[in-house]
């Protein structure tokens, strides 16, 4: 543990400074990990701008990456816990962490959170979904949603 | 880094369609690229139920693009067709194998039936996210089954088909002369390909479609005397050529084309998994033992994405990973174990058992298919 620990600059959309350990990105950010990889990225005065992420969603990302770094040997369960604590938030919250997965290219936080979205959708019935989601007009016609609940009763 | 603004300006403005109609975000509050990724990875069954929830949800699911993406987002789920020892009923499996953590259990789901009649000589096609049947077509996204164009008249009798290239299907078909039908799914129509003349009739047969190739042989069959005919139709150039002699001789058991390279797999003894060098025209051993004791012939099975797929009596699976130890690490590994010959696959197998419920289960044909 000699050299002190590389660190990088990340930008929030309010132009605020997150130090996060290089090793933690470059792991889970495929963007990230191509920037430090191709040179783009200059250690000395880069920062990267990340102007579509707010500061709270960019600190539950940076979290999220520390934490799978870190406890990447922990037992499944502990980790499946740990997750489900970490996506315990409303759908915006949800939403802007999908946005902020997708555009850094997290593949797992992506898959975690992909695998919310079907747990919203699982076992549930077609109204609540539409409210789940904020579905206000399904635009359906009146016959077409008829056809729907002739076809498939037990959705509804 | 210009590309950080576009996701975030599309979230406000409503999205408009090809005809500029103001429509429904799918999702309000994401934008609808990122939406569709969600519904993209639905997993199977979930699509039947989003389409319900409203007619953009619908739109999406069903658009042909959405289930060509599915081929690169999903994973893949194996269709089985089975029947009944004793009652010869006909029953249609889907097997989800790849579970997320360890400790879940492969799930198996039954899937609603052809509406007609079926017979068990009759092959399943797939094109991204759908299957045929004859001239049935299973839907993945409304897990139900429709008519589509049927095949002409002309190639009733033995056929079997395939998936060829660019989701083009090859049907191929018996009798007194060999013959290739091909059907593309845009136009949903079948066209004739070429044909062959053969001497005496072709009862049945075995084939197999490998890069733009199918490979076409009646098997062996008794008293043994006689070294099976063999052709291969070449989807490209739309001709016939024979089969080489140490093709037709070694084949053997069911075939099965995975990596670019067509396998077989005895059904008879301990007879060894063999893969195909066109260049020496021989079948060359494979490491790796096929796990012959769960998975019992008849076999029927099918390759995708360098995975074999073999479905025994009673729907157990066996899943073949192909290993290429053709490069500098494999010839290193097999020098140090002292081995010269030309060996350089290996197939790592896992074993899928199926529900104790299943064991007078036959399987007729089994596809793998990105759900």
């Amino acid at each position: 543990m000699g050299s002190p620990v590389k660190k990088i600059m990340l930008c929030s959309s309010e132009k605020e400074i997150f130090s996060v350990e290089e090793q933690v990105m470059v792991q889970h950010s495929v963007i990230i990990n191509n920037m430090i990889e191709d040179g783009s990225y200059n250690h000395e005065e880069s920062k990267i701008p990340l102007d579509c992420v707010d500061s709270k969603t960019l600190k539950k990302v940076i979290d999220y990456c520390t934490h799978h770094t870190h406890h990447h040997n922990d037992n499944q369960e502990d980790l499946e816990a740990w997750d489900a604590q970490f996506l315990n938030v409303d759908s915006n919250g949800l939403y802007d962490l999908l946005m902020a997965a997708n555009y850094l290219e997290i593949r797992n936080l992506l898959d975690l959170i992909y695998g919310t979205i079907k747990n919203m959708i699982k076992g549930k019935k077609i109204d609540e979904i539409r409210r789940i989601f904020n579905i206000k007009d399904h635009g359906f016609t009146p016959e077409e949603e008829e056809q729907n609940r002739k076809e498939y009763p037990h959705f509804y | 880094m210009a590309v950080l603004e576009t996701t975030n300006t599309k979230i406000k403005s409503k999205n408009k369609n090809k005809n500029n109609i103001i429509e429904e975000p799918l999702i309000p509050g994401l934008p609808n690229e990122i939406a569709e990724l969600c519904l993209l990875h639905l997993p199977y069954p979930y699509q039947s139920l989003a389409r319900a929830v409203s007619s953009s949800w619908n739109r999406a699911i069903t658009n042909p693009s959405f289930q060509q993406c599915k081929k690169t987002l999903s994973r893949p789920y194996l269709f089985l067709f089975s029947f009944h020892k004793l009652t010869r009923k006909f029953y249609c499996h889907l097997l989800d194998h790849r579970t997320r953590s360890s400790t879940a259990a492969a799930r198996w789901f039954t899937l609603p039936l052809p509406p007609s009649p079926i017979t068990c000589y009759g092959k399943l096609l797939t094109i991204a996210g759908t299957m045929r049947f004859g001239t049935l077509i299973f839907s993945t996204a409304m897990s139900q089954w429709s008519s589509a164009s049927a095949l002409a008249s002309a190639a009733a009798g033995t056929f079997f088909t395939e998936e060829g290239e660019n989701g083009k299907i090859v049907a191929v078909h018996g009798g007194a002369s060999l013959g290739a039908k091909i059907y593309d799914a845009e136009s949903d129509t079948w066209r004739n390909g070429a044909r062959v003349e053969v001497e005496n009739e072709v009862a049945s047969f075995e084939a197999v479609e490998n890069e733009g190739k199918v490979f076409v042989t009646e098997g062996w069959r008794w008293p043994f005397t006689v070294i099976p005919r063999g052709w291969v139709y070449d989807t490209r150039s739309d001709t016939w050529q024979g089969m080489g002699i140490g093709m037709r001789e070694g084949w053997s058991g069911v075939a099965v084309a995975v990596a670019g390279r067509v396998f077989r797999i005895p059904e008879y003894g301990d007879g060894d998994v063999k893969v195909y060098e066109e260049r020496s025209d021989t079948w060359r051993l494979v490491r790796g033992r096929f796990p012959r004791e769960k998975v019992k012939r008849p076999l029927k099975a099918k390759g995708l994405d360098g995975k074999m797929y073999v479905a025994g009596c009673g729907l157990n699976v066996a899943i073949g990973s192909v290993v290429s130890l053709c490069g500098e690490g494999g010839k290193r590994q097999r020098q140090e174990e002292g081995r010269n010959d030309s060996v350089c696959i290996e197939l790592k197998w896992e074993v899928v058992e199926a529900p104790g419920g299943f064991r007078e289960l036959e399987a007729c044909h089994c596809q793998v298919l990105y759900a």
